[in-house]
């Protein structure tokens, strides 16, 4: 199973400069309106059509092809609607993320227990605003995150031209990030994961069951944890329309430390697949992994 | 300081890694410690774990992590100034 994502941002540079032009002139619900015609223009095209149905078709394996089209449209629109926001946060400052009390004591508790922290999400609602928004822990934080060159979607802190209060460790560079993670990690600091995307290849993946398929997860996140005893906390941030986003811990918990063998570590990542099922089920339009991780 | 063998270091190598076909005997200190061992970015987090298990190092920067994995040689160098066991 080799990595088939390609980086390419789903956005083009014209749609995005007239979606920030809007923003800065104050305009945010024409760049909303605006937003149905580039969601439908991004249906039509055949590329993006395809790399959205990997996955809807696995969540709606019972619907015909019409059904599909309408639903590719519909998992555009809603990720425009998350871009858009993310904009807007870098713009204007203007986002609500919703974090209960005990959420936030959770985060707290598990990170004090052995001073480091990995938040596991995926792909999915706003991950990006919301990391940029994590600020009740105080310690240094990373995201694990690849950005290819043909990637025009700026980061929160680009639009906003403050200094970043997350840093980026490429999984593309030396080592797969592995070492820059662990180093992190034993510096005490908070490091965000996608659960859903292998790099480097078949050595880091393991096939799990995923929409009754078997699908590529990532296992080394669990190997790291391991062996750092590191707590692991999976949350997700789905998008609850304009200018907001939820954040739930879908659970927490600590791994034992199997050795070095990625099978004995397929529990975790089954459960982390299961996790995000779940997330699937109840916010269909909000996975955006674009690529066949069903692929053999 | 506690010294600290090429020997010693392709031992604990071989027994936490899997070497598969490699030849220790024909690896010295100029041997490039990836290339060479036929490792990948999955054996890294390995080694960073035998550096805290066995020597108690821990790597704390990148920085580091990049000049100690360079060659065999590195390492044990790393391994013999930095063990505190």
């Amino acid at each position: 199973m080799v990595q088939k994502w390609t980086g390419k941002s789903r956005s083009k540079s014209f749609f995005h400069t007239i979606q920030i032009i809007f923003i800065k002139i104050g305009a945010r619900s024409a760049a909303y309106f605006f937003l149905y015609f580039i969601a439908a223009f991004y249906t039509l095209l055949p590329s993006i059509r395809k790399n959205s149905s990997y996955y809807l078709k696995k969540r709606f394996s019972s619907d015909g092809k019409l059904k599909i089209f309408f639903r590719i449209y519909k998992l555009n629109l809603t990720f425009g609607k998350i871009l858009m926001d993310r904009a807007v946060f870098g713009v204007k400052g203007d986002i609500k993320i919703i974090s209960s009390a005990a959420n936030k004591e959770k985060c707290r508790d598990l990170y004090l227990q052995n001073k480091g922290l990995i938040i596991l999400t995926a792909h999915c609602g706003s991950w990006q605003s919301a990391m940029s928004a994590f600020d009740f822990i105080e310690a240094e934080k990373f995201v694990v995150y690849h950005r290819s060159k043909e990637d025009i979607d700026k980061h929160v802190h680009e639009l906003s031209q403050k200094s970043s209060p997350i840093n980026f460790i490429d999984p593309q560079n030396n080592y797969g990030g592995s070492v820059e993670i662990m180093a992190a990690l034993q510096r005490g600091a908070i490091v965000c994961m996608m659960g859903d995307r292998t790099f480097g290849g078949k050595n880091n993946a393991l096939l799990v069951n995923f929409f009754g398929e078997k699908a590529a997860f990532p296992f080394s996140i669990y190997r790291i944890a391991a062996a750092l005893k590191i707590p692991i906390a999976v949350i997700f941030f789905p998008y609850r329309g304009r200018g907001k986003i939820d954040s739930f811990i879908a659970d927490t918990f600590f791994v034992e430390d199997k050795g070095r063998k990625a099978e004995n570590y397929f529990d975790e990542v089954r459960h982390f697949a299961l996790l995000l099922e779940d997330f699937c089920m109840e916010y269909p339009y909000q996975f955006y992994n674009y690529f066949n991780m069903w692929e053999e | 300081m506690i010294k600290t063998t090429l020997d010693e270091v392709k031992k604990v190598l071989e027994e936490n890694l899997d070497l598969g076909a490699t030849d220790l005997t024909e690896i010295n200190e100029d041997s490039p410690l990836f290339q060479s061992l036929g490792l990948d970015s999955l054996d890294a987090i390995e080694i960073v774990v035998i550096l805290r298990k066995y020597y108690g190092i821990i790597i704390e920067n990148m920085e580091q992590g990049r000049e100690v994995f360079k060659t065999i040689g590195a390492l044990r160098k790393f391994i013999e100034q930095n063990r505190t066991k």
